[in-house]
């Protein structure tokens, strides 16, 4: 029986170890190749560039602090960013913002990239029919502003971590796909019919490594037909 | 003629091919060991983009470092090992607060194994990442003990330790999961 098992578990590993598909494609490697080198070429001339300016402006910083500290403000600090904290619901759901709309994020898990993350949010209370629901982030300090693009809404029952569902929470839950093109304090906001219900504060790296930055597989587009039959998502903004 | 595209070189002729860098080798060698070297990418760090990434990186340190692997036939057995090592560096100190919609969305009833795969992907996933890694290394890899030891650093007593708890783990998870001791959680995660 153990034997058997065993068996059917090391044959049940395998599987789950070939479920993703192959999609590196040789030209991605010699891509990576040709990057490499220029960067190392790069790297090189930079070097002894680098350290000449160095030596500059060890220099012109002795010179220069003394004169910030007299300035009104002592210096150019920029704001420290003041995220959101977080809500745990059950044992592992989590989401920052309120009154009216409430963000699937956790702090420190999203990274700046070209690609778009999936953000369950959920409005509470929810759009009535024939209501535009939206999303959007503006990075503090700047005018930048991407508008998120509404995916589909969702029915909570089908969020599971691991076995687990996701709590039973109020409100109108739906899937929206958000880019973060560059690092920074952002504010992630969702309107109702144009109204703002919603928002909070996250903050933005470039993560730990460059595979930290998302893409495609690691953010795959739901196979969830939209169910839209109430609220429609925005017009381009 | 060029080698692109094939998927039968000998190991001699590709760890040649590698060291006079022809850009075409890394071709085929995504072609003959790119699957199995995601397989254990995947299985370790439990993450599609960073196991494709492992891989990458597995084939570009093969790519620079060929040099130092001196027997063209244990080839395979050096990128996995490689391959290991590069997912063990890469592992994350958190896991991203993504829901998986795969596996919030998908049938396990289409899955043909007795085990269900969202039961077992969970047993995985508690795991501890060097449990995974032998593993890996072992059930998929079919590498012998004595070699994961080498590569990973250990004793080959802690390697086959290891592998006899990982595998009591799974088993208890599997049979703890009420999906999977009530009816072996045929389609019932609906």
């Amino acid at each position: 029986m153990s034997d058997e098992f065993d068996v059917i578990l090391r044959q049940a590993i395998r599987q789950e170890a070939y479920r993703a598909p192959v999609l590196l494609e040789p030209g991605d490697l010699e891509a990576r190749l040709t990057a490499d080198a220029r960067r190392q070429r790069k790297r090189r001339s930079w070097a002894a560039l680098g350290a000449a300016v160095l030596g500059v402006a060890a220099v012109a910083g002795i010179m220069i602090r003394p004169l910030q500290s007299l300035a009104p403000g002592g210096g150019t600090t920029p704001a420290p960013c003041v995220i959101s904290m977080p809500t745990k619901h059950g044992s592992w759901w989590i989401e920052i913002g309120g009154p009216g709309a409430f963000f699937n994020v956790e702090p420190g898990t999203l990274y700046a990239g070209p690609n778009p993350w999936l953000i369950i949010t959920r409005y509470d209370p929810d759009a009535e029919n024939g209501q535009e629901v939206a999303l959007w982030v503006e990075r503090i300090g700047s005018a930048e502003r991407i508008a998120g693009t509404l995916n589909s809404r969702m029915d909570p029952s089908n969020i599971y971590r691991f076995s687990e569902r996701a709590p039973a929470l109020p409100g109108g839950w739906y899937l929206f796909e958000q880019r973060f093109p560059s690092a920074g304090c952002w504010r992630i906001s969702a309107a109702i019919g144009g109204r703002l219900v919603g928002s909070a504060v996250i903050d933005i790296t470039y993560g730990p490594l460059p595979s930290a930055h998302p893409n495609a597989s690691f953010a795959p587009t739901p196979r969830i037909a939209p169910t839209l039959e109430g609220p429609t998502a925005p017009s381009a903004s | 003629m060029g080698i692109r595209g094939r998927t039968d070189l000998a190991n001699e002729s590709l760890v040649a091919e590698l060291r006079q860098r022809h850009a075409d080798a890394l071709d085929v060698l995504l072609r003959q060991h790119g699957a199995e070297i995601q397989a254990v990418a995947y299985l370790i760090l439990r993450n599609e983009h960073d196991a494709e990434e492992t891989l990458a990186d597995t084939l570009l340190t093969a790519w620079r470092k060929i040099d130092t692997l001196r027997d063209p036939d244990r080839l395979r057995p050096w990128l996995l090992t490689t391959a290991t090592r590069i997912a063990l560096r890469r592992r994350r100190p958190f896991r991203p607060h993504v829901v998986s919609l795969d596996a919030a969305t998908e049938m396990p009833s289409a899955d043909p194994s007795p085990i269900d795969r969202l039961a077992l992907q969970e047993a995985i996933n508690l795991l501890p990442t060097r449990m995974r890694a032998v593993l890996a290394l072992h059930d998929v890899a079919d590498l012998p003990t004595s070699e994961i030891a080498v590569a990973l650093g250990r004793s080959e007593n802690t390697i086959k330790s290891q592998l006899r708890e990982a595998r009591a783990r799974l088993r208890q998870t599997l049979l703890d999961d009420p999906m999977v001791s009530n009816d072996r959680g045929r389609g019932s995660r609906t």
